[in-house]
This record gives C-alpha cells, sequence and structure tokens, in this order.
C-alpha cells in the first residue's frame, strides 16, 4: 500500500475533471483487498463479495466529489463497505425468511461447502463461530480481530460509542469461546 | 490511538485461546481477480451512466413530444365532440322509450289475458253454480207446494185415499195421533190393565 500515492493526492487528482479515471483506478487498487476481505468475512461467498464490492465502488464514484477531507478516505470506504454488506444481509435474511431457511445456518453451510473448508482446522472452526454472531457483532469482531481497527476508527465507521464497541467485542469473543469449546 | 500489540493483548486477555489461533486466511479469491477488478468496476460505471444517459435522451424525447401533442387526434374531433355526445344521447333516449313502449305493450297484453280467462272463468263455472241453486228452490218450491196441498186435505180425503191404496185407517190414525203423545212405559201397562186404556181415551 505504501507504493500508491497518499489519499488527498488521489483525491485533487480525482477532483480534476480531465483525469477521473487514472486516480480512481489507484483507489480500487490500493484499498480492494482490504475491502474484499472485510465483506468476504461477512459474506462468505465470493459472488456475494464481488456484487457488494463493484457496488461499493460505483458509489465511490459517484459520490466521490461529495467527500468532505475532514475525515479518512478509508474511513469513507469502510463506512460504505460494512454499510453494503449489512444491507445485502438484510436483503438475503429478508428473502431467507419468506423461504422459511435459517440465514446463519445458511452463511455456516456458505462455509461449509468452500472447497477449502476443514472442519479439523482451527481456523474453520473460528469462521463457524463468527457466524453465529448477531451482524454487527460480527463486523466489530472481523475489523478488532482480523484488520486490528482502533476503537475510535470503527467509532467513526460504525457510528457507535467506543465503549458500546468495546462491550460488543468482549461478548463476541466470550461466544466464540464458548462455541469453540463446545466443539 | 490504540496500536497493533495493546490490540492483541486485550485479546490475549480475554480469550487466550482465540489469542492463540493463527489468522490464515480461510477464503480464496479467484485467481487474476484483484488484476482485473479495476476494470470491471469502470466498464461497470460506464454500462450504468451510458445507460442512464439514453434514459434521459428517451425522457427528454417523451417530455418534447408530449409537448408537441404526441397522442394523434382526429381533425375537428373537438368541434364535432358536443354533437356526437348528443347523438349519442338521442340513442340512449330512444331506446330507453322503446323498452317504456314495449314494457306498456306488455302489460296491456296481460291485461287482455287476464280480462279474457276472467270471462271463461266466469261463464263456465257460474252457470253450473247457478243451475244447482235453481234446480235446489225448485225442489224446495216443489215440497212447499206438497205440504200445501196436503194441508188443504180434509181427513176425510185422507181417509179415502188411504182406503183406495189398501192402508189400514186406523193404524195410520193411531200412529199419526202416537207421533206428539209419549206411549206409557212397559212396566207401568203390566202393572195396571187400565193405562193402556187411558192412553186410548185420551188420543180421543
Amino acid at each position: 500500500m505504501s507504493d500508491f500515492p497518499n489519499d488527498n493526492e488521489l483525491l485533487t487528482q480525482f477532483k480534476n475533471e480531465s483525469n477521473k479515471e487514472l486516480p480512481f483506478t489507484i483507489i480500487i487498487k490500493k484499498y480492494q483487498e482490504k475491502l474484499y476481505w472485510l465483506i468476504r468475512r461477512i459474506l462468505i461467498s465470493h459472488e456475494d463479495t464481488n456484487d457488494v464490492l463493484q457496488n461499493v465502488f460505483i458509489k465511490v464514484w459517484k459520490n466521490l466529489h461529495l467527500f468532505r477531507e475532514d475525515s479518512q478516505l478509508y474511513t469513507w470506504l469502510y463506512k460504505i463497505a460494512t454499510n453494503e454488506s449489512l444491507n445485502f444481509l438484510e436483503k438475503s435474511s429478508r428473502k431467507k425468511t419468506l423461504s422459511l431457511n435459517d440465514p446463519e445456518k445458511n452463511l455456516a453451510e456458505k462455509i461449509k461447502s468452500d472447497p477449502n473448508f476443514d472442519n479439523n482446522k482451527i481456523e474453520w472452526k473460528l469462521q463457524l463461530a463468527v457466524q453465529q454472531l448477531p451482524d454487527k457483532q460480527k463486523i466489530v469482531f472481523n475489523l478488532r480481530y482480523y484488520d486490528e481497527m482502533p476503537y475510535e476508527e470503527m467509532s467513526k465507521i460504525l457510528g457507535t460509542s467506543v465503549g458500546a464497541l468495546k462491550a460488543s467485542y468482549h461478548h463476541a469473543v466470550k461466544k466464540i469461546e464458548i462455541f469453540l469449546i463446545n466443539q | 490511538m490504540e496500536n497493533n500489540s495493546e490490540i492483541k493483548t486485550e485479546l490475549t486477555k480475554l480469550s487466550p485461546s482465540i489469542s492463540a489461533i493463527d489468522k490464515k486466511a480461510c477464503y480464496v479469491s479467484p485467481v487474476g481477480y484483484f488484476e482485473n477488478l479495476s476494470n470491471n468496476v469502470l466498464e461497470e460505471i460506464s454500462n450504468q451512466e451510458s445507460i442512464s444517459a439514453s434514459n434521459h435522451s428517451i425522457s427528454t424525447i417523451h417530455s418534447k413530444k408530449s409537448t408537441e401533442k404526441l397522442l394523434y387526434v382526429p381533425e375537428n374531433y373537438f368541434q364535432l365532440l358536443p354533437q356526437l355526445v348528443l347523438n349519442s344521447l338521442k340513442k340512449h333516449i330512444e331506446k330507453k322509450q322503446r323498452f317504456y313502449y314495449w314494457i306498456q305493450y306488455r302489460v296491456a297484453a296481460a291485461a287482455v289475458v287476464l280480462f279474457f280467462l276472467g270471462m271463461i272463468i266466469y261463464h263456465n263455472i257460474l252457470p253450473q253454480y247457478s243451475n244447482n241453486e235453481k234446480q235446489i228452490t225448485a225442489k224446495h218450491s216443489q215440497l212447499n207446494s206438497i205440504e200445501n196441498e196436503m194441508d188443504q186435505l180434509s181427513d176425510l180425503d185422507a181417509i179415502e185415499y188411504l182406503k183406495e191404496n189398501g192402508h189400514d185407517v186406523n193404524a195410520a190414525l193411531v200412529a199419526s195421533l202416537t207421533e206428539n203423545i209419549n206411549l206409557p212405559e212397559a212396566a207401568d201397562y203390566l202393572k195396571d190393565e187400565q193405562t193402556l186404556t187411558n192412553c186410548i181415551s185420551k188420543l180421543k
């Protein structure tokens, strides 16, 4: 990521109408993997992740000219990505409710259907454990555990107080621990 | 701001077992996915923009056409419209009138039929009834005349008539006289021989 120009530079280039696509491509290249794995850990399937990630970047393209530089670009991108993921989960859970399927079970089934899934490996068990968390708690755990994100940053992305985020993370860790012990 | 070691310490304190898990990437992205993503996104954006542009041009055409009377109206339609409305109204009224005439004729025909039916019933049933009544009254009058004739007959004529027809006059007289008198009981005339004598003397 250090090979890429800094965000302010990219934003300045983007605001120059004649050369819009180049800085935008750099923004995609700079953040695509981080955002992809953030979304992938929530939605599990690559196809769903790809749909949501493309939507995220399309929204960024449409709204980047409105972006105020009082917050960091990556915070804004994470915010869009988490919101889009939560919306996707909500829509699909509504569809699943209509078809009388349990959405959490469905995500667990998706994990188990992964060609690399191995029930004996602890990292896969951890993935199954994370899926039984409520959606927002799942995002808090993923951001803290995998992205090692400070609570202050997380607070800006999720619009939740630091105290509430700490409590949410603690609850999530305890639930996962119990799940792993029972396994 | 926290640093990474602080985040790890927090997790170790909360759950040493989770902290010990190696953060291996479980999922795999398709080969070449990240190389092509930016191109795919830009392609999708240009597709969406061309669609929205064509939609915009279509909507512009629509709005232009709508101002230029997009829907065809026949020539002089609005001048002729009042006459068309009146004609259709006339037709409607005529239809209504025809219906009322039809109803009136129907009612009249029904009344005539009912009248004739009434007449037929009156002529077929009432004469029979009146004939029966006449016969009954004739019989009554006949009986009355017989009674009158009988009343006018003298006892002597009656006795003569009975004798001529071979009837026992005395027995008939006794029968006619005893009609209005209570005859003595059997116990009475068995006890007393005079009972019957007294009864006959009463008849005389």
